[in-house]
């Protein structure tokens, strides 16, 4: 009776708010204007959320259940109440949208939209083929195989709607640029969980003792993350780079380097502190290898596969990914120089692992020493009159010397607190408590001198190359980013080729300005290159 | 042409209204899963089983010998009325861990749904699993140890 009266309830409010929305949206018909509509689109994907995640729930509750008592009745109202005010809105706003795309099919919303679908049920399909992995094998989870169905239904669904009406715009991109990250993100678990297992195995084959990790969910992720990542990563990408492409290549070769390099110290510690005794027997001492080899070597295929999409010219994504992995350096240099030197002066009472902290606290202060001096170098030797103008550099001086500059000033606080303490008679002993404040306030101080130095120099390079106003005439199909990478004082012109054999990609874009000089010029660019030729001052 | 071809913008919601029917209909006349009695969460299924049928004599069969034990096999709420799902077992020869997620109907209906887990010790007495220190659905009583 209750469920029949549910039921019926369900229907009423379906059928009420479909007759609503009907009359509602047919009055609005003419009031249509173009935009960004991001927030039809917004709401479009909660309520999209909320009835997929509800969907998802009934099924379960309805399918999978494992129920050993009562009825699932609480999963299932919350699944209907769900659903009832969640698959109107979408029905009406899908619709909705679909036809304001006929009269603007370039509005912004449209990519945001299948972005943020594709960040949440790409990922809930990945947790959900995880979750099937493990109930093979544990007796006490129930498989939810109709997770995989909804989940992977509406990230299809929106696949082939992306297919059917392509974005457009810098935005267009995003879709494939989130479903490339989601995917990756499974893939790197699943191929450093999969490594480590057989890694596992082999140590324990030789005579290590080592606890190996249950095969069964990295391997299902790598099987299924590997198509899903090649289906949006592999195919080609338009030629002139956005943005968002830019932001994704720096962020991906940057994390990816440094996972391998954390890997790569991690190995290094293990094996110096056996070679100096510091170790215990040789079969526990490199227990941690199998994991640290696995993640060195699929931290080193990813940023391979990605440094070379960087381009081997200064473009956005190049410079990017360099002040990133100058930052993380840096960043990493100053705790590990801080950890190194309270580690030597900290009192010992007994036998302790010091010695193995020592090691991987020097061998962490080598290697960030290196990436960040390597890094930072890097960008220096870049043609300064160029490289001093982009937006990459500013953020890493500022971000950092603000970063530094606060720390310092903090630990600064932090030590005059216990001198005064010290002078007023309170506290403990100031040897004990001192160290830790004072390192940090000095390092952090020296990273903020060097970063606000290099920034007082930029600020006079910059009134140095001041220049006069020049024009540049640029004839080509497609400029790209070069009219973003001259500085204000160029006039540009765009006289467009009818054909396609002139598009403008970073890499070349980055040339022409260097090659330009800041002097006034005409550029023509076909599908051999680019030539520059001097003309008359206006 | 291709205007011609779509199908009517009825037809996607009826469908899935119906789906969502069926789904509701299959849901409500599921039995729940017969777990193996001899398991520890088959005892902690018929424990639960016989506890909201309010059979409390037969619920207290599931409890261990030893260990503090409510005074009262009759719980001071009455049968529970829940339902439950099985969220983990942990078990080796002699002793189990089961983890059940128990979900009840408040009765404030703005309350909504009241949902929160419970673990439920077990050991195993003469190739029986038996609950030690029971204190679902017992929290008000005071145990007393048993010999």
């Amino acid at each position: 009776m209750t469920a029949a009266l549910s039921l019926v309830v369900f229907l009423v409010v379906v059928v009420g708010l479909i007759a609503l929305g009907s009359r509602f949206w047919r009055r609005r018909e003419d009031e249509v204007e173009g935009g960004l509509d991001l927030i039809p689109y917004l709401l479009l994907a909660l309520a999209v959320g909320v009835a997929g995640f509800s969907a998802a729930g009934l099924a379960r509750a309805s399918l999978t259940s494992n129920q050993f008592a009562g009825t699932p009745t609480g999963e299932l109202s919350a699944a209907l109440a769900g659903l009832v005010v969640a698959a109107p809105i979408s029905y009406f706003l899908w619709r909705r949208q679909a036809r304001r795309r006929k009269v603007f099919p370039e509005t912004a919303g449209w990519p945001v939209y299948l972005a943020v679908i594709e960040a949440v049920f790409l990922t809930a399909f990945l947790v959900s083929v995880g979750q099937l992995a493990d109930a093979f094998t544990d007796r006490a989870v129930t498989a939810r195989w109709t997770d995989l169905i909804v989940y992977g239904g509406l990230v299809g669904f929106h696949w082939w709607a992306e297919r059917r009406e392509q974005p457009h715009g810098d935005a267009g991109e995003l879709p494939r640029i989130v479903g490339s990250g989601v995917a990756l993100i499974a893939l790197t678990v699943g191929t450093i969980g999969t490594l480590a297992w057989l890694l596992a195995e082999a140590y324990q084959a030789i005579g290590g003792a080592i606890d190996v990790p249950e095969p069964q969910i990295p391997l299902a992720l790598t099987v299924v993350a590997v198509p899903i990542w090649a289906w949006r990563w592999m195919p080609p990408w338009r030629e002139e780079s956005t943005v968002f492409r830019n932001l994704y290549l720096s962020v991906v070769t940057s994390i990816a380097l440094t996972i391998a390099f954390g890997a790569g110290v991690t190995i290094a510690t293990v094996l110096i502190a056996f070679l100096l005794g510091e170790g215990g027997p040789a079969a526990t001492h490199f227990d941690v290898y199998p994991a640290a080899i696995s993640f060195a070597l699929v931290g080193s295929a990813i940023w391979l596969h990605h440094r070379r999409r960087l381009g081997s010219g200064r473009t956005g994504a190049l410079r990017g990914y360099e002040y990133a992995m100058a930052a993380v350096g840096l960043a990493t240099l100053i705790a590990s120089v801080v950890g190194l030197i309270n580690a030597v002066l900290e009192p010992q009472l007994a036998g302790s692992n010091t010695g193995e902290v020592l090691i991987a606290l020097g061998c962490t202060v080598i290697a960030s020493g290196a990436v960040w001096l390597w890094f930072w170098r890097k960008a220096q030797a870049a043609p300064r009159e160029e490289e001093i103008h982009v937006f990459q550099r500013r953020l890493y001086l500022i971000g950092m010397s603000v970063a530094t500059g606060l720390t310092a000033a903090g630990a600064l606080i932090g030590s005059l607190v216990v001198v005064f303490r010290a002078l007023l008679g309170e506290g403990g002993e100031i040897s004990d408590s001192l160290p830790l404040p004072l390192s940090l306030a000095v390092v952090s101080g020296l990273a903020f001198w060097h970063l606000f130095d290099q920034l007082r120099r930029d600020g006079a390079g910059l009134k140095r190359l001041e220049v006069k106003p020049f024009t540049v005439t640029v004839i080509c199909s497609h400029p790209g980013g070069l009219t973003a990478m001259f500085p204000k004082e160029a006039r540009t012109r765009v006289i467009y080729r009818a054909d396609g054999a002139g598009v403008i990609d970073d890499e070349m874009a980055s040339a022409i300005v260097s090659t330009v000089a800041n002097t006034s010029s005409i550029v023509w660019v076909d599908d051999t290159g680019f030539e520059v030729a001097p003309a008359r001052e206006p | 042409m291709e205007e011609g071809r779509r199908l009517p913008g009825w037809i996607l919601p009826t469908v899935a209204v119906v789906v969502v029917i069926a789904l509701v209909a299959v849901g409500l006349s599921r039995e729940p899963a017969e777990l193996d009695p001899d398991s520890p969460e088959g005892a902690v299924q018929a424990y639960i089983q016989a506890l909201s049928a309010g059979d409390f004599d037969e619920a207290a069969t599931y409890w261990a010998t030893d260990g503090c034990l409510p005074p009262s096999n009759v719980p001071t709420a009455g049968a529970p009325d829940v339902s439950a799902s099985l969220v983990s077992v942990d078990d080796n020869d002699r002793q189990a861990t089961v983890v059940v997620r128990l979900t009840e109907n408040s009765t404030d209906p703005l309350s909504g749904l009241y949902e929160y887990e419970e673990w439920f010790m077990l050991v195993n007495e003469d190739g029986a699993w038996k609950i030690s220190q029971p204190s679902w659905p017992y929290y008000d009583q005071v145990c007393e140890e048993t010999a």
